[in-house]
């Protein structure tokens, strides 16, 4: 014999209504699809512009790894924050704080450590030349249009999740998006010296991070 | 699965793992027996001007987000994440509507509600400078109107306005960034 225990509620009535069944959201898809989208990228990037002339000296070459590896990490680690966040019993989980704080210490270290290992080696001119600011300013915009597709796709991503800390997850898909456009393209350029990828790399990823932290949280409130 | 049970006292998950799949009937059970749990969690947490407000919302949440909840892990912290998430948003309007005074239909539903109303935010209030935890106390808490407050401390009618509003963000903030401290 059904007994109703529960009076009638317009909202509760509403919502009931409304449900269809949804896919629980998956983090482990949602990486595949950025790791395709880079991957994708990568090649499209290859065919247009082609990879760096001495691609098999630059493998043999810790430098061309560094980069690589710094802005790969950058990638990682801020995509795994940022994805982690969109599960409302996880973003403020203690585990998920250290990886925040992991993330305010990497990120400067790393992008930091090209002007640590040896900015203090020559003068002012040379310095200058090193830093060879017409390709920087190409590299600044060709890390900013690499990193359009993959902060599109993050961005879904965060809107489809429910942060309770938008402001944290914006930034860290921004941290995310401009650290994988960067890897792609440290495929294509061949500035190696390690002065020229903190400052342009560096400039690159921390502007778009900023951008994102600026521009993303008024389209994920919920 | 001995401790399933343990694991969801309430059956809530197990409810909102048949509502992920489209059951209506566990899903309207589900939403009638947090209304309930959410009206506690908010009485404590709130003035009581914003708890209707912010039970709604919290149901509302958990409709538009309930997809982001993995049928693998406990309901429970899910359902606190976003409980705690509509709270600090709800401080935040109580903010910017600061002049907004106490509906008489509101103020003191029963007994055991006027015991427990807004325990855990008057304890929050000794976070905050006395006369913009005084003036929250004044008008959200006890119903006084903004006059009244302003005749009761001192404080001009707009100052007692912005204190309200400020001590509101403050505290919404202080919330935000704590971790897990409810």
């Amino acid at each position: 014999m059904p007994i109703d225990l529960h009076p009638a509620d317009p909202l509760i009535d509403a919502l009931v209504a409304d449900l269809h069944p949804v896919q629980p959201r998956r983090w482990t898809r949602e990486v595949a699809l950025v790791a395709g989208l880079v991957f994708a990228e990568i090649l499209i990037y290859a065919a247009l512009r082609g990879l760096r002339p001495d691609m098999p000296q630059a493998m043999q070459s810790p430098m061309f790894w560094w980069k690589t590896l710094t802005m790969g990490s950058i990638a990682s680690l801020a995509m795994a924050a940022a994805l982690l966040s969109l599960d409302p019993a996880i973003t403020r989980a203690p585990r998920l704080a250290w990886l925040w704080r992991g993330l305010a210490l990497v990120v400067p270290l790393a992008l930091a450590s090209g002007w640590l290992i040896d900015a203090g080696a020559s003068g002012a001119a040379a310095l200058l030349a090193r830093l060879d600011w017409r390709d920087g300013l190409d590299c600044l915009a060709n890390v900013l249009l690499l990193s359009l597709a993959p902060l599109l796709v993050l961005a879904r991503f965060v809107k489809h999740g429910a942060s309770t800390r938008p402001e944290r997850s914006a930034l860290a898909a921004g941290l995310a998006a401009a650290g994988l456009g960067a890897f792609v393209f440290a495929f294509h350029c061949n500035h190696d010296d390690p002065l020229y990828v903190t400052i342009w790399y560096g400039g690159a990823v921390l502007g778009i991070a900023g951008m994102a932290r600026l521009l993303l949280p008024r389209l994920l409130r919920w | 699965m001995n401790d399933a049970a343990d694991l969801d006292p309430h059956g809530w998950g197990r409810m909102m793992a048949a509502a992920q799949a489209g059951e209506a009937a566990p899903y309207r059970r589900l939403l009638a027996e947090l209304r309930p749990w959410l009206l506690r969690y908010f009485r404590r947490r709130l003035p009581p001007s914003s708890v209707e407000d912010a039970v709604q919302d919290t149901l509302l949440a958990i409709h538009a987000k309930r997809h982001t909840w993995d049928p693998s892990r406990p309901f429970g912290p899910w359902l606190a994440g976003i409980a705690r998430y509509k709270w600090v948003d709800r401080l935040r309007a109580a903010g910017r509507h600061a002049a907004d005074e106490l509906p008489e239909t509101l103020s003191t539903p029963d007994h055991e509600a006027a015991v427990t109303s807004a325990a855990a935010l008057t304890g929050l209030l000794l976070n905050l400078k006395p006369a913009q935890a005084e003036v929250i106390r004044l008008v959200k808490l006890d119903g006084l109107s903004i006059e009244e407050a302003a005749a009761r401390t001192g404080q001009s009618p707009a100052l007692v306005k912005v204190n309200i509003h400020r001590g509101l963000g403050r505290l919404a903030q202080i919330i935000e960034s704590h971790p897990d401290a409810d």
